[in-house]
């Protein structure tokens, strides 16, 4: 609760800075792992990479203060591990073992329902389709109560534009090359 | 001391829908006369806000006030009296949380006597004695016609809190200033941002197009001043090999060389 309380903790500059780092890293990664196969069939696959390594980038620059960025990276990290079963067993198990995470992520989310109940009562969004809507944008924000989400669509708002900023700037550098 | 005890017995029934209006007359008549009866019970709130100093009761104007404000707000918000002591404290907390004017205390007053139905006589009658508006009020802005029970002003307090959020969103989102209305500004804010995230989209579409056609872009990072025609288009290899003359006072050679091959590679 105690980091949703601040909605602008992080400094922009600095934010741009360590995304910028990381994510040319990770492109620079891509670019070297993808090197081998290169035809147009997979572009929307290395698109998704971009993506996901941008997403990542940012989410690990803002590290685990906030609910978005631990349900990005966590997202991230069982995405790969299930593609490391998808390479290690075969494909039953892997889904075994995806159900079961569903099962655990729903658990989860019962557990965590409704913290404070008194706070239950009180909704700042007349319309919750609208509420819907949002929190089916901001990643994690399907446990969180309302009062957190605002604070969270803050923080996200902020580092989603930092973030599009600097693959703007990269973009332009790179077509200028 | 029998008025209290009657008191105490009336609330104790825990059924404030079936007070009637002669129910309620002896009561603020003792109100009104019995000072000393009233002492007894005016003494245990007086215990009950003994946290905040700035809340103690003093004169026995103010006591009764107090006393008769948690009545009413037993009877709105269905507490049984006992349990008044705990509500009235963090209903006090709430108001010393909020800060304002004190102009406006007797408005609040008033509506929240008028918000308690039938007991509107009583206080009417009662106004004319405790004139002086007590001083131990916190603002919290009720305008005419809201509820003063705890539960009302703790989601007025907290509704305030949302607004500030609601304005620090605002002010994050371009063009979202002049927006009137909460549904609109989170309209505003879901377009906002299911368009950055297009964006991401589209800049990673565009970045892997421009990833994969040089190869390593990092190593010999060229700025653009470094540059002057930009170097690969569709002329190939001969514009290539020329840029490669051009390109190789400059000390990256690394660079060079992935953009040299993915030239070559393109025009295979």
């Amino acid at each position: 609760m105690s980091p949703s309380h601040q909605p602008t903790s992080t400094n922009p500059a600095y934010l741009k800075n360590e995304f910028a780092q990381r994510f040319v890293r990770a492109l620079n990664n891509l670019n070297h792992a993808n090197s081998a196969a290169r035809d147009h069939n997979q572009m929307h696959r290395r698109t998704s990479l971009v993506k996901i390594a941008a997403y990542t980038a940012m989410a690990s620059v803002v590290g685990s203060r906030r609910a978005w960025s631990r349900a990005v990276l966590w997202r991230i990290r069982k995405r790969s591990r299930n593609r490391g079963l998808l390479l290690i067993r075969n494909r039953k198990r892997v889904d075994h073992k995806i159900t079961s995470c569903h099962h655990h992520a729903k658990v989860m989310s019962l557990k965590r329902r409704n913290p404070n109940p008194k706070r239950q009562g009180f909704n700042p969004f007349r319309d919750s389709s609208q509420e819907l809507k949002l929190r089916k944008l901001v990643p994690g924000s399907g446990t969180m109560d309302s009062w957190c989400l605002m604070g969270e669509t803050a923080d996200y708002i902020k580092c989603l534009a930092a973030q599009v900023d600097v693959m703007k700037t990269l973009v332009d550098l790179y077509a200028t090359t | 001391m029998d008025p209290p005890i009657i008191n105490e017995t009336s609330f104790s029934a825990a059924n404030p829908s079936s007070y009637s209006l002669t129910e309620i007359w002896p009561f603020s008549n003792i109100n009104g006369g019995a000072n000393e009866g009233l002492g007894l019970k005016v003494n245990s709130f007086v215990s009950g806000f003994g946290e905040n100093e700035e809340s103690s009761v003093t004169d026995q104007s103010g006591g009764r006030r107090k006393q008769r404000d948690a009545h009413s707000e037993d009877e709105s918000s269905k507490i049984v009296s006992t349990s008044s002591n705990n509500d009235l404290r963090s209903l006090n907390g709430k108001r010393m949380k909020v800060s304002g004017s004190k102009d406006e205390l007797g408005g609040l007053k008033v509506d929240g006597e008028g918000s308690s139905g039938s007991r509107s006589k009583g206080a009417a009658e009662q106004s004319g004695k405790p004139n002086e508006p007590p001083k131990d009020y916190i603002h919290v802005r009720a305008r005419r016609g809201q509820a003063t029970d705890s539960h009302s002003l703790a989601e007025r307090a907290r509704r305030e809190k949302i607004s500030e959020r609601m304005k620090i969103l605002q002010d994050l989102v371009p063009g979202c200033n002049k927006v009137i209305g909460k549904a609109l500004v989170l309209d505003e804010i879901i377009n906002y941002i299911q368009s950055l995230q297009h964006q991401v989209e589209f800049l990673s579409m565009k970045l892997e197009a421009v990833n994969t056609r040089m190869n390593s872009p990092i190593e010999g990072f060229p700025t653009k001043e470094q540059l002057g025609p930009p170097p690969f288009d569709a002329a190939g290899l001969l514009f290539g090999s020329q840029a490669a003359r051009e390109f190789g006072q400059e000390s990256q050679p690394e660079w060079l060389h992935m953009q040299l091959g993915s030239s070559f590679e393109r025009a295979t």
